[in-house]
């Protein structure tokens, strides 16, 4: 058996060292450019050195803590520790995020990216595999920092608070685990720099397990930052109907009207928002306008129908 | 994972019966009526949510299972979108997670760990 991982070993470090050494070189050009030659690092960034089994925990705790949330691993491990798996899944840590109301967001799986969250304050928890393809060994850590001098990433990991690694040695066990990292944002703030469909995608999910009041300040952030993103006031609309913001449900409404105006949902939701506001002859014209917008295909057209029935309901001799 | 099956399939029949099986049943060759498209496009909108409902225990069985404590499993779950639930349904076992595996594998993983870190591949025992 040693004889055959030996070999199968050689063969997979002829592999997976092909073509590295450009690509090497390509990395650090870019992020000596981006750091402009100045280091780095959180130094704030907490550390709590884990226990056997428990990166998920101390990295999760270690992100949240960054972000104000008072918290410790033992706390977070009843959340997302799998005792039977000896470890914590990716789906988990983000759902508990979530649960504090805070917004976890997908990095872009570049170092530069990587680098840029560091510079604007962001700690990024991300997953390793310290292994290979074939024998994985997944690791969670945070990435702190950047020292453009020795070409080497900060990270509190393990048991080591301030753990150095060569930039490129990290991409690749990075790469490993799918370049898997997120930064846990604080709803309202500011998303700069980001990309606009992953932010509003990651704010939906904040809203769909009931954490309204911080996904709809996630999403007045995002249109404050795109403005012309039709999906973000929608999803703003959405959030303010949920808690009973009525006003502002309807701005955002109209606002996805002048940027897409053949968008069935917010025409649907607009509708019901004039409504419930008492202006249901407005609110009838809208489905109008909605119904003549969908496609007699288009799946969202039984949906519009049975909010124009509803409405109509609320005031039966209203018809159109 | 087999009376997984048997619960998805008998939840289907239930969304089928409950729905009519008339719509999937044109009488002759022809455009599918509007209202039709309508009733399918609920029933598969039912289907998903029982779906759902289902994984929901599922998921929470199998973190039980998993060890973990009941009461936690619960909240847990409620704090997962349903693609998260489904995707944690399917493949629970088999997504990452920190940590490792089986002491079976310990030891050629570690005789391979050797040879890539001497060779500057991996970088798994700065680590440890």
């Amino acid at each position: 058996m040693p004889r055959w991982a030996l070999l199968w070993a050689a063969m997979a470090v002829v592999l997976l060292s092909a073509g590295c050494s450009s690509q090497g070189r390509l990395a650090k050009a870019a992020l000596l450019e981006k750091s402009e030659g100045r280091p780095v690092e959180l130094t704030g960034t907490p550390f709590h050195a884990q226990t056997t089994d428990q990166c998920g925990p101390a990295a999760l705790a270690t992100v949240l803590e960054a972000a104000g949330i008072e918290t410790d691993p033992e706390t977070i491990a009843a959340q997302v520790y799998i005792p039977a798996r000896h470890g914590s899944l990716q789906i988990e840590l983000l759902a508990a995020t979530r649960n504090y109301g805070l917004l976890p967001y997908p990095v872009e799986p570049d170092l530069v990216t990587l680098l840029g969250e560091i510079q604007s304050g962001h700690p990024v928890l991300v997953l390793q595999n310290l292994g290979i393809g074939m024998l994985p060994i997944w690791h969670y850590a945070v990435v702190v920092g950047y020292l453009p001098q020795s070409n080497q990433f900060v990270l509190r990991s393990g048991k080591y608070r301030r753990h150095l690694v060569p930039a490129l040695k990290f991409f690749r066990t990075w790469r490993r685990a799918d370049t898997w990292g997120v930064v846990v944002l604080t709803p309202g703030e500011s998303l700069a720099g980001r990309n606009e469909e992953t932010v509003v995608a990651a704010v939906a999910n904040l809203e769909a397990v009931g954490q309204t009041v911080a996904a709809a300040a996630a999403y007045q952030a995002a249109v404050r930052e795109w403005p012309g993103y039709a999906t973000a006031w929608l999803g703003l609309g959405n959030a303010n109907y949920a808690l009973g913001r009525l006003p502002l449900a309807e701005q955002a409404y109209q606002r996805v009207r002048v940027l897409d105006a053949g968008n069935v949902i917010a025409l649907n939701n607009l509708a019901l928002v004039q409504a419930d506001l008492g202006r249901v002859v407005e609110a009838l014209e809208t489905i109008k306008t909605a119904l003549s917008e969908a496609e007699a295909s288009d799946a969202l057209r039984g949906l519009v129908l049975q909010t124009r029935t509803e409405i109509r309901h609320r005031r039966p001799d209203a018809g159109i | 994972m087999h009376n997984l099956r048997v619960q998805r399939f008998a939840a289907l029949l239930v969304t089928l019966s409950l729905t009519g099986m008339s719509v999937l049943q044109p009488a002759a060759a022809a455009i599918i009526s509007t209202r039709a498209a309508i009733e399918l496009g609920q029933r598969q909108a039912r289907i998903d949510h029982i779906n759902q409902v289902l994984a929901r225990d599922e998921v929470r069985d199998m973190l039980v299972g998993m060890g973990v404590d009941p009461d936690d499993a619960s909240s847990r779950i409620n704090s997962l979108t349903d693609e998260e639930l489904m995707a944690l349904d399917q493949d629970m076992k088999n997504l990452p997670a920190s940590g490792t595996g089986g002491l079976e594998v310990i030891s050629i993983v570690a005789i391979v760990l050797i040879v890539l870190e001497l060779l500057h591949v991996t970088n798994f025992f700065n680590e440890f």
